[in-house]
């Protein structure tokens, strides 16, 4: 039986500080569960101690996610710790967003290239 | 050249098309000397040095001299605990009862030393009525928010900051003001349309709506700003390019100026005698969340 791997990343010590408010900050996180994703492992992104988050870094951090991993996929392997009751709503939001913005994105980029090369 | 301020300088419709007018009539200047002239100047909502701020020091980049003349006592007193005459050669005072929010330059990457900013000057002044947690936590989050816009669609290097508190009324002003791209640039060029400035910003700021293009989505800050301040009884202004658009509980209020503004002031007023528990909906599960 194939035991799960699981890393948990820690937001604080990564950020270096308890304001999850920029977008770079949102990419390294990105860049970490992309890294792990692709090593088949169960991230859980800890956010202890942090106590400042707004949606620029959740949309980096979490929300790209949708444009490069299908929605089962995430579910099965990203968990969440330590996010105030406020936080798992601005999160929530994000998610509900982002699905939405890789469809729009699609059919925008789709829209595109009809015009451009109309097929 | 001389501007004269007029009596009231209040961050409503007037107050706003004084300062886009003001922009417009300053923004050839070069090797040149500006005068406000405060004579008539009986009031100054002091957020609004946001604005003025971000004016006066595109000009000094563009070695034009700035003079304030005739400012009242009031006036001058308050200028001076904010700051905002110091950028401008004058002294400033201590702000005993700390009603002021200091006016203040930051480069768009400094995102901690604005944090570190907020929790100073907004967070942690004694003098203050009491705020929940939660309260302080979400006024945080939605300066953040119009924070990190100014980066990411306004592409720009500074972004000018200011507030004001007003105790009797329970309120805080807070502005942001930056001189980057307008949103009626940004709004036109994404959908290939000629709305005005205020059409722009009424697609804007609608949730879902964004013109990023990249791989990470956007679309979300200012309608989370704007559910949060329609239950604390709260509003929100915004001027780009020609356009002004407000909501007031809920009511939205947009015009087309008849000059324009290179960049884009946001105004948040937020009531802080807000006892809201913002109670949710639905309770989020965490665990089923993706």
């Amino acid at each position: 039986m194939n035991q799960e791997k699981t890393f948990k990343i820690n937001i604080y010590e990564i950020i270096g500080g308890d304001a999850a408010v920029s977008s770079d900050d949102g990419q390294i996180i990105f860049e970490r569960i992309d890294k792990a994703f692709k090593e088949n492992y169960l991230v859980t992104l800890d956010f202890k101690n942090v106590d400042l988050i707004v949606s620029t870094f959740l949309n980096a951090c979490i929300g790209q996610l949708y444009g490069f991993y299908k929605s089962e996929f995430i579910r099965n392997h990203l968990k969440v710790e330590n996010l105030s009751d406020d936080d798992l709503m601005i999160l929530s939001k994000v998610i509900e967003r982002a699905k939405q913005y890789f469809i729009d994105k699609k059919g925008f980029e789709d829209s595109a290239n009809k015009a451009i090369y109309g097929s | 050249m001389k501007i004269i301020v007029p009596q009231k300088l209040m961050s409503d419709q007037a107050g706003f098309s004084f300062i886009v007018q003001m922009f417009r009539q300053t923004k050839e200047l070069s090797f040149d000397e500006l005068i406000l002239d405060f004579k008539n100047n009986i009031w100054l909502e002091a957020n609004l040095c946001a604005a003025l701020g971000a004016i006066l020091s595109r000009l000094q980049e563009d070695f034009v001299s700035v003079r304030f003349e005739n400012l009242n006592y009031d006036v001058n007193k308050i200028l001076s605990k904010n700051h905002f005459l110091s950028n401008f050669g004058s002294e400033s005072l201590p702000d005993t009862y700390q009603t002021t929010i200091k006016f203040r330059k930051f480069k768009v990457t400094e995102e901690k030393a604005f944090k570190d900013y907020l929790d100073l000057e907004l967070l942690s002044q004694p003098d203050l009525p009491s705020m929940s947690p939660l309260l302080k936590s979400k006024i945080n989050k939605s300066i953040f928010e119009i924070f990190n816009n100014a980066n990411i669609h306004g592409h720009c290097k500074h972004v000018f900051s200011c507030g004001q508190y007003f105790p009797q009324k329970k309120r805080l002003l807070f502005t942001i003001a930056d001189w980057g791209s307008t949103i009626k640039f940004n709004v036109n060029g994404y959908l290939k349309k000629s709305f005005s400035g205020a059409e722009a910003i009424n697609w804007a700021v609608e949730e879902g709506n964004t013109t990023k293009t990249g791989t990470i989505p956007g679309g979300l800050g200012l309608s989370l700003i704007r559910d949060f301040l329609k239950l604390n009884n709260g509003g929100i202004q915004i001027v780009s390019a020609n356009g002004y658009w407000e909501e007031r509980k809920g009511v939205i209020f947009a015009t087309d100026f008849e000059n324009s503004l290179i960049g884009t002031i946001v105004n948040l007023d937020i009531n802080i005698n807000d006892h809201s528990s913002y109670v949710l909906s639905s309770e989020i599960n965490a665990d089923s969340i993706f």
